[in-house]
């Protein structure tokens, strides 16, 4: 149980959350792409991209500290485990005059809905931010820790 | 008793061990907010538990065993804040990290004033 420990866990959240925010910004850049990915010689639009989180409590190091101390297990922190794909379905516009359209005159739009994605955008701001508070904070007491005995 | 193996400066020593302990779990619970199925960690001070499991010393001045702290961690597992299953209540988290740093320090202030105590007594006042 190294000292630094509650940094690393806030660090590792803070990692996700970035990462989590770079995903938002890709479905949101790409809400109107119709040209994502080339199936059998057909253009597909962009599909919206989601994150899967998961707590780091893998590995033989954290299974040997857990039977080794009585403080339970501590060594966790956050992880992008995946980043997975939303299989809802396309949105059909009707655009009859787009290269992309079909005999019908409806193009197929990228499946992002842009309210989910600022809703998710706050969320992942506001957790980043409570994230950089806890990084002080746990600074604030190593730097005290510091003091003592001065 | 010596003038360094002073009671008081030992029991504030393990009250900063578990308010840094304290600090560790609110930093996991904080960075898995949004964790699906992830349940808030949090100290429990069990006693009678922590007694009954404490190994018996034939004599005082055996190597105690790591058990003997007289807390441990628990997962609550009893609610839901989020449809995720994800119970941490970022709140109530904020508060208590705000609470916790308030007593590290106060704990760090109070070590700092026992060894200046002992500093004047070293130096004759």
């Amino acid at each position: 149980m190294g000292i630094f420990n509650g940094l690393n866990i806030s660090a590792s959240a803070l990692t996700a959350e970035r990462v989590r925010m770079d995903v938002i910004s890709s479905n949101i850049a790409n809400a109107n792409t119709t040209r994502a990915k080339l199936v059998n010689g057909k253009w597909q639009p962009y599909r919206r991209k989601d994150v899967e989180l998961s707590t780091i409590n893998n590995g033989f190091g954290h299974y040997l500290n857990n039977a080794m101390t009585s403080q339970g297990n501590t060594a966790g922190g956050v992880e992008v485990s995946k980043i997975t794909e939303d299989p809802s379905p396309f949105k059909m516009v009707y655009q009859p005059n787009s290269p992309d359209a079909d005999k019908n005159g409806y193009v197929k739009m990228p499946n992002v809905n842009p309210t989910k994605e600022m809703v998710d955008l706050i969320s992942a701001s506001r957790s980043y931010e409570a994230n950089v508070t806890v990084l002080n904070a746990s600074k604030g007491m190593l730097l005290k820790a510091l003091e003592i005995g001065r | 008793m010596g003038i360094l193996s002073n009671n008081m400066i030992s029991q504030l020593q393990s009250a900063l061990n578990r308010t840094s302990l304290n600090q560790r779990l609110i930093s996991q619970n904080i960075a898995n907010v949004d964790t699906p199925n992830y349940k808030a960690e949090h100290i429990s001070f069990n006693d009678h538990f922590q007694n009954s499991l404490k190994a018996n010393r034939t004599e005082p001045q055996h190597i105690p065993f790591s058990n003997d702290n007289n807390y441990r961690v628990v997962e609550d597992q009893s609610t839901s804040m989020q449809n995720n299953g994800n119970n941490v209540d970022i709140d109530k988290e904020m508060a208590s990290l705000a609470k916790n740093q308030i007593q590290y320090q106060t704990l760090v202030q109070l070590m700092n004033s026992q060894f200046s105590d002992i500093k004047t007594v070293i130096k004759g006042g």
